[in-house]
């Protein structure tokens, strides 16, 4: 038990945004194993961290970890917009579980793999596109450079690079098989 | 609406140039428009092949922590009036205390008591621990009235302040005062910082929290809390 898990149960403000901070990924990548869709995945994760702060006096720092209170929450919380929305489990969710959504933790069995297609697929990408599309490719989403610094390397303004990183975007996104590891993304 | 009215939303949204009003707005319409919403799905889930990206995690960030802060300003709409905090601050000081009265001098402006306080009402809270046991809470001022902490645990201050407030400091209020914290209030959390850990000798120890919206010296602290009548204590054993 920490002080932060403490004030969490409390409903401090400052320690819900230390949680946050603390346990977001991994709250993203649990939602992850519920929806593909993206825009479906920013709102369950708002939908989970929204309960999380409703029911801060539910969690009992004196009984275990706020991550595995989080990733219980997150996986009843998934469940629920599942049924709001008339959908059913995908083949590997669990209908119910007894052990705090353990499950969310462990790797999918093909992990490796798919990261070794996933790495081949963006090679194969960045070679077909324009000398200064790979560029921006490789600073602004490899590197995570910032819009005036990627400008900065590369010798144009600012808002060229901004067009440059949407139309690489575009360009992924009508990738035929980009697209199908976006399915598989989890 | 379609995405050709759209379309050029998405994209300010992905390059994070969306202001908040904007942003909610997109998302409302996103959550009923099936061709808006697979463009949006396409280009962030493009994005997300190569990692989360940075402006993608202060996003997501952003709308979490101000759905959270709204829930919390709903929530805490409570006995406390804003115009009285209003005229306080006009008066460029703060007082607070654990003391269940109202008292009034020309510098000190109001005590706060009474364990009704909603949960963002300027609080005190003190934690304890001794050894390895867990932390626990001894003490939320104004509401716990007198507590109690065992000489060999370690203390440690967290104020919780009103609004606009950028300074608070935990005093002892003896003859002479002392000063045990002093920290700059973040304007996001309204909180200071947990203080350091501190071993107090045994006695009775009468605090005060004085809160101002600028940084305050500790001479201009203690000549604060001296307008003070103070009734709130914490007892080390």
């Amino acid at each position: 038990m920490t002080l932060e898990e403490v004030r969490f149960a409390r409903g401090e403000q400052s320690a819900f945004v230390a949680a946050y901070r603390r346990h977001g990924q991994a709250v993203q990548r649990w939602v992850r194993r519920f929806f593909s869709s993206p825009f479906e995945q920013e709102e369950a994760v708002q939908e989970v961290w929204l309960t999380a702060h409703r029911m801060h006096a539910a969690y009992e720092p004196a009984r275990g970890d706020l991550s595995v209170w989080l990733r219980a929450l997150t996986a009843n919380r998934c469940r629920e917009l599942w049924r709001q929305r008339g959908r059913r489990p995908t083949a590997d969710v669990p209908i119910d579980d007894v052990s705090d959504a353990l499950w969310l933790d462990a790797p999918g069995p093909d992990d490796g793999a798919f990261a070794k297609t996933l790495n081949a697929e963006l090679t194969r990408f960045a070679a077909s596109l324009p000398d200064d599309e790979a560029r921006v490719l490789e600073l602004s989403l490899v590197q995570q450079r910032t819009h005036p610094e990627v400008a900065l390397a590369l010798g144009i303004d600012e808002r060229r690079a901004k067009y440059l990183k949407m139309k690489v975007l575009a360009a992924a996104s009508r990738d035929g098989a980009l697209r199908a590891l976006m399915q598989e993304l989890k | 609406m379609t995405l050709a009215t759209h379309g050029k939303d998405i994209e300010a949204a992905l390059l994070g140039e969306l202001s908040g009003a904007d942003e909610l707005a997109l998302r409302e319409h996103l959550r009923g428009c099936d061709e808006c919403r697979a463009e949006y799905d396409a280009l962030t889930g493009a994005e997300r092949l190569f990692g989360e990206s940075k402006s993608q995690a202060a996003r997501g960030e952003a709308r979490v922590l101000a759905a959270a802060a709204e829930r919390q300003r709903l929530a805490a709409r409570g006995p406390w009036g804003f115009a009285v905090l209003g005229a306080a601050l006009a008066a460029g000081l703060l007082v607070m205390v654990n003391a269940a009265t109202w008292s009034s001098s020309q510098e000190e402006v109001r005590l706060r008591g009474g364990s009704g306080a909603a949960q963002t009402a300027p609080a005190l809270l003190v934690y304890a621990r001794a050894g390895e046991a867990p932390v626990r809470l001894a003490a939320d001022f104004p509401g716990s009235g007198e507590a109690r902490v065992k000489g060999d645990e370690l203390v440690q201050f967290f104020v919780r302040a009103d609004a606009e407030v950028r300074f608070a400091a935990v005093v002892r209020v003896a003859e002479p005062s002392e000063v045990l914290q002093a920290a700059d209030v973040d304007p996001q959390t309204g909180t200071t910082p947990v203080g350091l850990a501190m071993q107090l000798g045994p006695g009775r120890y009468r605090l005060a929290v004085v809160q101002s919206p600028q940084r305050l010296g500790r001479e201009q602290v203690l000549r604060a809390v001296k307008t003070v009548l103070a009734s709130g204590t914490l007892v080390v054993e």
